[in-house]
Formats: structure tokens, C-alpha cells, sequence
């Protein structure tokens, strides 16, 4: 059961040959093993599940269950469960218990979704390794001795050990991908305004998204409709109509245009060009039309990025005062004191220097030049896309230069940032985008980018899983975690 | 300071603030009622709890409209955003105010 | 050097951060080599390009003026480190 898709859970819970209690068990049980040694997880929540079984069970009982009632999950720590900790991966919200359930949180319920557990995380999303989080970082499955990526690092670990068939996670500028793609399996991120931000611990408002972690491109497809909607509650919510994004899984892609960066893929390491090579030529063989796109200002979407998402996190993070909840340091001798020492000591290192960039752009004087000047040159990135969208239906692309890297491998923080060099593009113009399993590269697993137009998720889980049908990457499974 | 007096000119700013008569607040669902008990109306949003977002009062927007041609303001924006006055202080939970500095609602004083 | 010893002190006041004398050095050289990175932008002119803060351009929707949040005064004070039945405590401001 542990590696099969939804469809087949859900046929097996719905024909009684299984109980929602005993496919929670088999997971429950796998999350003892080996969530300890991955430390992939920050918190288990069997209370809650327990609760969640009894409804789901019901649900199936009385035949008002949905594909999804029954089906394990975990949440990234970053989305708000009532009265369960949310901890955002740091100190400062190490005991932080919310008073409500996140809206994508609350979706899933509806359809009796059962929580397992909150997953591990870059303190506050940021970071490309999950070496970044108060609770240690996540290991890689494929490699203990590498990086699971980030910042949804333990909910890739997650989803790749068959700890949880799905797994949620969020993307700022490459947090569902990369990790998704380090760990060798399927991750989307949806467009901007698809899923509700609200219950979701903000790093940077204009860019946060949340999406799905997963085994395939069909189990993204149906965790994803369910997930996403308009939101009242978060006014950059996107006002569109309810999609099931399972909807044109089947469909052909048959002169489905592809775009190529040539530029990108020409800058890529000769093992991982071979294998991005090969999973492009089986698009071609599917039927798909290769064209050569150019994205000129893409080159400045690091740069670009790194100055309007620090900024947003500096504002963001300022609530952080050690007051109204969260980390509060030992005897304050007086007001500033206590902010100053609770903020200091709640916060890891890669959280302050970037508090601390975000505050020097906005500071009196550099505002027009950087902030403002960075929302230029998001504007150039998005107009580039949409001049390459007139011409495909979908870009694919790299999704990270390197796979998964040594622990400790990149102390400086530039080199860390360039990580995300292929992924913030599309975040900036607010793209929907995934990453899907292609290949090994010294046994370790490539992903590959998938880029769609705004609101075009069905069009990339098409061709995802189109390939996915044809290919057996994705259900490659690590060495260990088989049984 | 020069002892030529002309070559200065008094200008005086007025900062005037004013409670709308609205039944929830700008940014989230909560009374307004005068003289409530301490901290009784304040939103999960209000109190800066991780996660919350606002969303704003669309009869602050009509008031705001009115006023601004009540005092024959020049232009009404057809497009205005909100913008964050980032600082620390104690009655500012978010550690920021939601204000409007770049593209205000009401964005010119009436000609002279 | 683009950021040195005396901004990361300025900027720390700012960010409501203490910097120690140990790590000050170390902070200046990181972010100065952030700041290096991000500079990049100056390369391409953005004349008459408007910014985009929004990804959407979309238009924010607005709430109807009505109460739907009860107190959470309860809940809230919960959540504090240290609070009386009322208010939230912290350390004496005003002597």
C-alpha cells in the first residue's frame, strides 16, 4: 500500500479490503522506523488522526467519502493547525500553538484527509538544504549523508521514504521544487492566488504559494483541486472557479508545444544536461514540439529576488517580539530589552541576515533603488514569460544545477542562493510550476522543471503525467525504504 | 539661522485623526463599540497571530471617496495601494502600520 | 566594501537584532557579499517600467462592513508568555 497512488488507496478503502485505521497503521508504523533517523518530521499528531480516522471511516461507511477521505497526509510546520504546534521550523515559535486551522488545512479536512504529522522545515522557508532549522537538518533518503533540499525538506523526505503518500509544502522561490526534485519525486506549486495564504506563517506575501508534495502527478492533481479555491479570507486570493486538476490527465500532449531555455540548459553540468536531455527527447517521442524560447532578463531573477524577498520577510517577521507568543528571553531588564533578546535569541542565523538585507532595502533612501528597482525587474521577467507563452504551452527546464549536495557543502550564503537559479524566475512572474522525477545522476535523483502559463496547472499535470505514464522514475524508491 | 526673516515661510501640517463610524474595523471583522472592555475587540489579525491576513472594510473606501470630495480634492485614485510604515512599538503588534504613502485613495489637496 | 561594521550596527538598531563583537566582522562580509549579489539588478535600465508587486495585477476585493469575529480576548492572552486576566504584561515602560 505504502508506494501506490490515491486512486488504488482509495478503490482498497472504499472496497473494505482495508480500514482507514489500518492504512494510518502502516504509516504510523513506518514514521517509528525511520522519521527519527531522517528527522523529518517535527511534530506527530496522533490525537488528531485519531479523530480524523473515526470521521473518514464514517464518511466511507455511509458512501459520502471522495477519493481523497481516508488518505494519509502530513503538513509542512508552517500551516496553522488548531491547537496543534506550529513551529515554522524555529525557536521562536517552538511552543506556538495556533487558534485556527489554515484555509488549505481546512480543505483537506473537509474531505476527511487524515494529519499524521507536521514535517521539518527551513526555519521560516528559508533555505535551499533544511539545514536551516532550529530542529536539525532533514536527511535524504537516497543519501544520509545529503541534503533533502529546501525548504520543504521534510515533506520531500516525507513523501520519498513512503512515510506519507502526500505531503504539503510551500514555494517561495523554489521550496516545493528543488527539494521535490533532490528527493526524486513530484512537486507543483501552484500560480499565485490558487491556494489561500491564509493560515500560512508569511515569509514573502507577494511570492509565498502553497502546493503538494507527492508520489505523481496524479496524486497532485487530486490533492491540489481539493486544496486550492477562492478565499475570502486572503484578498490576493485569485477569483476563479473551482478546478479539477485530474480533469485532462489522459489527454494526449501530441503537438503540445515545449519550450527550451537553451541558455539554461547549455550552463547545466554534463551528467544532469544528459539526463534533462533524454526526459525532453521523451516528451518529443510522446508526440510534444520542441521550441527554443528566450527569457533575456532571467538572469537578474536571483538578484531580483533576493532583494524583494528579504525585504517582505523583514516586515513580515517584525510581529516576532517575544509579547503575544513565541519565544520570550529570561529576565528582561526593560521593554526594548525584551524585544531585542527574545528576537535575537528566536531566531536562527540565515532568518537574521535575512532580516537584516530586507531592512537595509528598505531603509530610508535605498527603497527606490532596490525594492522598487527589484519590482522592475519583476515586471521584465514576467513580460519575458509571457512573450515565450505566446509562443509554447508550457517551458521545461532545469529545476536545480547540482543534486543533492553534502551537509555543510555551501556555508556561504551566495552560493546557496544561486541554488535557486532556475527556480525564482518563474516564482517572480507567479507561475504555476512543478518538478517530476527524470533520472540519476551518481545515484542520485534529477528532476525536471515544468513551467505553465498563469492558471495553467492542468496543462503541466498533463504532460507530467503523460511522461509519468511512460517512465518509471518517479516510482523509484530509495535503497532501505522499500520494505 | 539667517536674521532675514523673508527668507522663511511658516508652513503648517495638520495630522487629524478620525474614527469612522463603521460597525468592524478597517482591516478585520471586530466591534468598533466605544468604551468595550480592554482587549474584548481585538481581531486573531489585530494581535499580529502568524498567518492572519487582512482584507479590507469597503465602507472605509466609500467614506474615504466622500471625504475626498467633500473637500474638493483634485483627484480620486483609479488606482491606490496600501504601503507598510515599518516600525517597533509597543501599539503597533505587526511591528508595521498599513498605510498609504505612495498611492493614496485621496491624492491631491484642493488647488489653491 | 558595500556594508561595513558601523551599517550592520545601524541596521541591527532597525531590525530590533543585538549583534555581538564576536560575530560583527563575520555579519559585514556576508551581507556586504549579498548586497554585492543583489547589485546585479543595476545592469538593465527600467525606465518607465512600472513595478509589480502583485504577480496577479489583481485587483484587492473588499469586505463588507460587518462584525464577524466575536472576542478572542481568551484565546489571545492564552497565547502569551505572561498575561492577567485582561491584558498582556510586560516589563514597567513608563516609571
Amino acid at each position: 500500500m505504502k508506494f501506490k497512488g490515491i486512486k488504488q488507496i482509495s478503490q482498497a478503502l472504499h472496497s473494505k479490503d482495508i480500514s482507514v485505521q489500518e492504512l494510518h497503521d502502516i504509516y504510523a508504523n513506518r514514521q517509528k522506523q525511520s522519521a527519527k533517523q531522517l528527522n523529518c518530521l517535527i511534530n506527530r499528531t496522533p490525537q488528531l488522526a485519531q479523530q480524523q480516522i473515526v470521521a473518514a471511516q464514517a464518511l466511507i461507511d455511509s458512501h459520502q467519502g471522495s477519493i481523497l477521505t481516508g488518505i494519509p497526509l502530513v503538513h509542512k510546520d508552517l500551516f496553522c493547525t488548531k491547537d496543534i504546534n506550529t513551529t515554522c521550523g524555529s525557536r521562536m515559535l517552538e511552543n506556538f500553538v495556533a487558534p485556527y486551522d489554515a484555509t488549505i488545512v481546512d480543505n483537506l479536512n473537509a474531505v476527511g484527509m487524515v494529519t499524521l504529522a507536521k514535517a521539518n522545515m527551513d526555519e521560516f522557508a528559508m533555505g535551499s538544504s533544511n539545514e536551516n532549522s532550529y530542529f536539525g537538518a532533514v536527511k535524504n533518503p537516497w543519501d544520509l549523508s545529503r541534503v533533502s533540499g529546501g525548504s520543504s525538506g521534510g515533506s520531500a523526505a516525507v513523501v520519498a521514504a513512503g512515510l506519507a503518500p502526500i505531503a504539503t509544502g510551500s514555494d517561495t522561490g523554489g521550496s516545493i521544487r528543488q527539494p521535490a526534485a533532490l528527493c526524486g519525486i513530484t512537486g507543483i506549486k501552484p500560480s499565485y492566488g490558487r491556494a489561500s495564504r491564509y493560515g500560512m506563517v508569511a515569509f514573502a506575501s507577494s511570492l509565498d504559494q502553497a502546493g503538494v508534495l507527492a508520489r505523481s502527478a496524479e496524486d497532485c492533481a487530486y490533492v491540489l483541486s481539493q486544496m486550492c479555491g477562492y478565499d475570502a479570507k486572503d484578498s490576493t486570493s485569485a477569483q476563479v472557479d473551482k478546478e479539477d486538476f485530474s480533469q485532462n490527465l489522459q489527454q494526449s500532449i501530441k503537438r503540445m508545444k515545449v519550450g527550451i531555455i537553451r541558455e539554461w540548459m547549455d550552463g547545466l553540468s554534463a551528467g544532469i544536461k544528459a539526463v534533462t536531455e533524454q526526459a525532453i527527447q521523451k516528451l518529443q517521442d510522446l508526440g510534444a514540439e520542441l521550441v527554443e524560447v528566450e527569457l533575456p532578463t532571467a538572469h537578474l531573477a536571483v538578484s531580483a529576488y533576493y532583494v524583494i524577498a528579504p525585504a517582505e520577510c523583514s516586515s513580515n517577521l517584525s510581529r516576532f517580539d517575544g509579547i503575544r507568543y513565541g519565544h520570550q528571553c529570561q529576565n528582561p531588564k526593560d521593554l526594548n530589552d525584551l524585544y531585542v533578546r527574545s528576537r535575537t535569541e528566536g531566531f536562527g542565523e540565515e532568518v537574521k541576515r535575512r532580516i537584516m538585507v530586507g531592512t537595509w532595502a528598505l531603509s530610508t533612501g535605498f527603497y527606490d533603488a532596490y525594492y522598487l528597482k527589484a519590482q522592475k525587474i519583476r515586471r521584465l521577467i514576467a513580460e519575458d514569460f509571457n512573450q515565450a507563452f505566446a509562443q509554447v504551452d508550457i517551458i521545461a527546464a532545469p529545476v536545480s544545477p547540482e543534486v543533492a549536495f553534502k551537509f555543510n557543502a555551501k556555508k556561504d550564503p551566495v552560493s546557496m542562493y544561486q541554488e535557486d537559479i532556475y527556480t525564482v524566475p518563474s516564482s517572480l512572474a507567479g507561475l504555476p510550476c512543478m518538478s517530476i522525477p527524470i533520472g540519476m545522476v551518481d545515484n542520485l535523483p534529477v528532476g525536471l522543471q515544468l513551467i505553465g502559463h498563469n492558471l495553467q496547472e492542468s496543462v503541466l499535470l498533463n504532460i507530467a503525467h503523460q511522461y509519468q505514464q511512460d517512465t518509471n522514475w518517479h516510482s523509484q524508491v530509495a535503497e532501505g525504504y522499500h520494505e | 539661522m539667517s536674521s532675514n526673516k523673508t527668507q522663511w515661510e511658516t508652513v503648517i501640517g495638520l495630522e487629524i485623526h478620525a474614527q469612522l463610524k463603521t460597525a468592524s474595523k478597517l482591516f478585520a471583522g471586530t466591534n468598533t463599540t466605544y468604551g468595550a472592555s480592554p482587549n474584548s475587540q481585538v481581531s486573531l489579525l489585530e494581535a499580529a497571530v502568524p498567518g492572519t491576513l487582512p482584507v479590507f472594510n469597503e465602507k472605509v473606501l466609500r467614506y474615504a471617496i466622500r471625504f475626498g470630495l467633500a473637500v474638493g480634492a483634485k483627484v480620486i485614485a483609479k488606482e491606490s495601494r496600501f504601503d507598510r510604515k515599518n516600525y517597533f512599538y509597543p501599539d503597533s503588534p505587526k511591528g508595521y502600520q498599513i498605510t498609504q504613502l505612495h498611492h493614496p485613495i485621496v491624492n491631491m489637496a484642493p488647488s489653491p | 566594501m558595500l556594508i561595513n561594521r558601523k551599517e550592520v550596527e545601524q541596521i541591527a538598531v532597525l531590525a530590533n537584532l543585538s549583534v555581538s563583537e564576536a560575530d560583527i566582522d563575520a555579519i559585514a562580509n556576508s551581507l556586504d557579499s549579498v548586497v554585492e549579489m543583489i547589485n546585479h539588478i543595476n545592469e538593465v535600465n527600467t525606465d518607465n517600467i512600472k513595478p509589480m508587486a502583485n504577480p496577479m495585477d489583481a485587483v484587492q476585493r473588499l469586505r463588507a462592513d460587518v462584525v464577524t469575529e466575536t472576542s478572542n480576548k481568551d484565546k489571545l492572552l492564552s497565547m502569551a508568555n505572561h498575561a492577567d486576566e485582561d491584558y498582556y504584561l510586560v516589563p514597567t515602560v513608563v516609571e
